[in-house]
């Protein structure tokens, strides 16, 4: 069985790398990857070489905190391990995992990368601190960089054993359970004394020999000390480890990881999807694509919403028009979203609805405060503005920031795309439809954002609106707000991009700010708030 | 198999089904689609966590003991991109231990028609011929236990016929087969002993070549 699976590892390992070779050749061509080396390595030397040694040295107790901060990394994992750190794909589930060969065997190439990955990430590290520590700290430590990965390995291997032994009654999941305590308790041992002996003598003029050899026999004793000993405890628990990792494949593949692996293979295409839409300037539609994660990550853990949904709305009786359809479509997506998803989108929200609130008060003519921090930062410049300052470019670049802030939440409002195409439904409900429910969220986030704007305006001394102007303002509010979700909508349901893209949200924001922008050029302030409505009306009539 | 629960997210998929098949059985798991027949397929096999008593060749399923006497066909070919046709079967044999296997799935892709695309990768290939080197493999094979799910699914006509001949084949020579489908366009083809899951209860229906219905 070994040789098949050396067999299949010989080819596909190869002929992946040799696509990926050539894909890099014709993608980036391999002369520019030779230049950026070249300009790397550049870069890594004229940056060592600003490196120099501390006349005083930096605190001691740096390397102390690292090891004991570790030594809890290595705790941690006694309460992990619901799910795998190494997963195979479909074809190797069903070709290699179910036939006759020893899960070891098919498991070793994966493993090994990952090993390979978090050894050569950790050496790295551990090599960065052996040159920084005798020009910062003034200790020699020229076993770091084998140490640290060492207790890398050592940190992956374990937190296998506690996956292959959770919840697992029979003989290979006790033990595997036991392993990954014992050896955790090992690090914590070795780190409490070697930290504990190595302070000891830091501090005393003359340590003694045995609390000395103590203090070389902690996993990250490297850190500190220049004796080859070091390397002795990391190597000790990455070999125990890794030994046990191999007894629990000997025979058969922990109970649930089959089922996991091909959740978790549909997770990181999700996750690849992602990276690449973002790599093409798109955000990937990572709002909808959350409660589909949900999904995946109950069944990842056999959790209730795997296969239903564990919230839901009503939907609208069959009486009703297509645009109540359409919004209740777009409110289930948004209230099926995890809690999380949920609390970031009120937040971004919130802020937006107070952004615009200070951008109408811009627009309404109203005396306001000085800037009041990060949520208004930009906008607060504009609301800053007394009535003759209302028409300046700060207060119409305010707008536009603020336009942008909320054509953001929008985005996350709108739920998914609706394509027309072969629907009876016209243009106008799918418009609104889609932005009713973005339009009730908004009006509650005001009723939250206008007494924090009170609340920010008094704290900073400055006031909100008179009575006489708060009407203006409101209704200046109302027009922005509703300007950019429309402009939103049509946008990019006539465009084809992504609500959640760039693209229709700079367009939103630039058509919302665009009346200030040009009027103020103009010079006719005065006329912004006319003409922002009329701008709404042209947007409100116009189907697409 | 006695009282297997399949349980997912909370959800009973398949509720205390008790069933056992022999040498020489040929048996038709039938259902609607969603009544749990794939989830059946997948937890005898191994590959999804089930409550109740699973054995094959009187052996836990995922004990390698028992995985040397099965060969499971999932509904989707799963299959290694960057393989072609002939690898594909030299690796079936090789990761089963059954050398003669490999020719028998040559064999057998000859059969499907697919003896001119044997140093082909499979990427570029229909759903159907993709098919088909799923189950030449398979058929190649030759295991006491030959598990199939929608193994129908893509094939065309001939092909239908070729493998519902082969299963048959199986049967009388000995193997025992278990295969989800669809009754009607199975019942045309096999003789089979009809399984009916619905709302994931078992029921066994009569054999359908003594139905009447072919």
């Amino acid at each position: 069985m070994t040789d098949a699976i050396s067999y299949l590892r010989r080819r596909t390992v190869w002929r992946s790398f040799h696509t990926y070779r050539v894909w890099v050749g014709r993608a980036i061509g391999w002369w520019s990857i030779i230049y950026l080396i070249f300009w790397l390595v550049v870069f890594v030397l004229s940056g060592a070489e600003m490196v120099t040694t501390l006349e005083q040295p930096l605190t001691s107790s740096v390397p102390f905190g690292v090891a004991v901060l570790v030594a809890l990394l290595f705790v941690g994992l006694l309460v992990s391990g619901r799910a795998p750190s190494v997963v195979l794909d479909r074809r190797d589930l069903f070709r290699a995992a179910l036939a006759p060969s020893r899960p070891l065997d098919v498991m070793r190439y994966r493993m090994n990368l990952r090993r390979g990955v978090l050894l050569v990430g950790a050496a790295l590290v551990g090599g960065l601190w052996s040159f920084i520590a005798p020009r910062y700290f003034h200790l020699s430590a020229p076993w770091a960089a084998p140490a640290a990965a060492l207790v890398a390995l050592a940190y992956f291997e374990i937190g296998w054993l506690r996956y292959a032994g959770y919840r697992r009654a029979d003989a290979v999941g006790t033990a595997a359970r036991q392993a990954a305590a014992w050896l955790t308790g090992a690090v914590v041992a070795s780190t409490a004394s070697a930290v504990w002996f190595g302070t000891r003598g830091t501090a005393a003029a003359a340590p003694d020999a045995g609390a000395q050899l103590i203090a070389t026999l902690g996993p990250l004793a490297a850190l500190t000390e220049a004796s080859p000993l070091v390397l002795l405890v990391p190597l000790l628990l990455a070999a125990v480890a890794h030994v046990a990792v191999a007894r629990t494949l000997l025979e058969q593949y922990p109970p649930r990881f089959a089922a996991q692996s091909l959740v978790l293979t549909q997770l990181q295409a999700m996750r690849t999807f992602q990276l690449i839409a973002g790599m093409a300037g798109m955000r990937g539609g990572r709002e909808a694509d959350a409660a589909e994660r949900a999904r995946l990550l109950a069944a990842l853990h056999d959790r209730p919403g795997a296969t239903r949904p564990r919230r839901s709305l009503k939907p609208p009786s069959l009486d009703q028009p297509a645009w109540r359809a359409i919004a209740w479509r777009t409110a289930s997506e948004i209230y099926r979203r995890p809690r999380f998803a949920q609390v970031r989108l009120a937040g971004l929200t919130i802020s937006a609805s107070m952004a615009l609130l200070a951008a109408a008060q811009v627009l309404s003519g109203a005396p306001a405060a000085p800037p009041t921090g990060a949520v208004l930062d930009g906008v607060g410049a504009a609301a800053t503005a007394p009535v003759t300052f209302a028409g300046s470019l700060v207060g119409a670049l305010g707008v536009l920031l603020a336009a942008f802030l909320t054509a953001r939440a929008g985005a996350g409002l709108l739920g998914p795309g609706l394509a027309r195409a072969g629907l009876p439904i016209s243009a106008a409900d799918r418009s609104r439809g889609r932005s009713l429910p973005a339009q009730l969220v908004f009006a509650a986030a005001t009723l939250i954002a206008f007494p924090l704007l009170v609340l920010v305006r008094s704290l900073t001394g400055g006031v909100m609106a008179d009575p006489a102007t708060l009407l203006l303002t409101v209704m200046a509010y109302v027009g922005l707000l509703l300007t950019c979700l429309l402009v939103l909508e049509k946008y990019s349901s006539w465009s084809g991009a992504a609500a959640s893209s760039w693209e229709p949200q700079v367009v939103a924001a630039l058509l919302v700010a665009l009346p200030m922008l040009v009027l103020v050029a103009l010079g006719v302030p005065s006329w912004v708030l006319p003409a922002q409505f009329l701008l709404l009306a042209i947007v409100w009539i116009v189907e697409v | 198999m006695t009282d297997l629960n399949v349980r997912l997210g909370g959800v009973t998929i398949v509720e205390e089904v008790t069933f056992s098949l022999g040498a020489g059985d040929l048996a038709l798991l039938i259902g609607p689609n969603g009544a749990g027949k794939s989830t059946m397929l997948r937890a005898l096999v191994g590959l999804l966590p089930a409550g109740g008593d699973v054995e094959i060749a009187g052996r836990y399923p995922a004990s390698s003991e028992a995985r040397n006497t099965f060969v499971f066909v999932p509904d989707e070919p799963a299959l290694y991109e960057d393989l072609t046709l002939a690898e594909h079967a030299r690796f079936s044999a090789l990761i089963y231990q059954r050398p003669e296997s490999e020719e028998r799935a040559l064999a057998w892709l000859t059969t499907f028609g697919l003896a001119s695309r044997l140093a082909e990768f499979p990427g570029t290939h229909s759903r159907g011929m993709r098919q088909k080197l799923s189950l030449a493999l398979a058929l190649g094979l030759e295991m006491p236990l030959t598990l199939l799910d929608e193994p129908f699914n893509g094939l065309d006509i001939e092909a239908q016929e070729l493998l519902a001949g082969a299963l048959t084949q199986r049967a009388k020579t000995g193997g025992a087969v278990l295969l989800t489908g669809h009754q009607r366009e199975l019942h045309s083809l096999l003789d089979a002993t009809v399984l009916e899951l619905s709302e994931g209860h078992l029921s066994v229906k009569a054999p359908a070549g003594r139905s009447g219905k072919r």
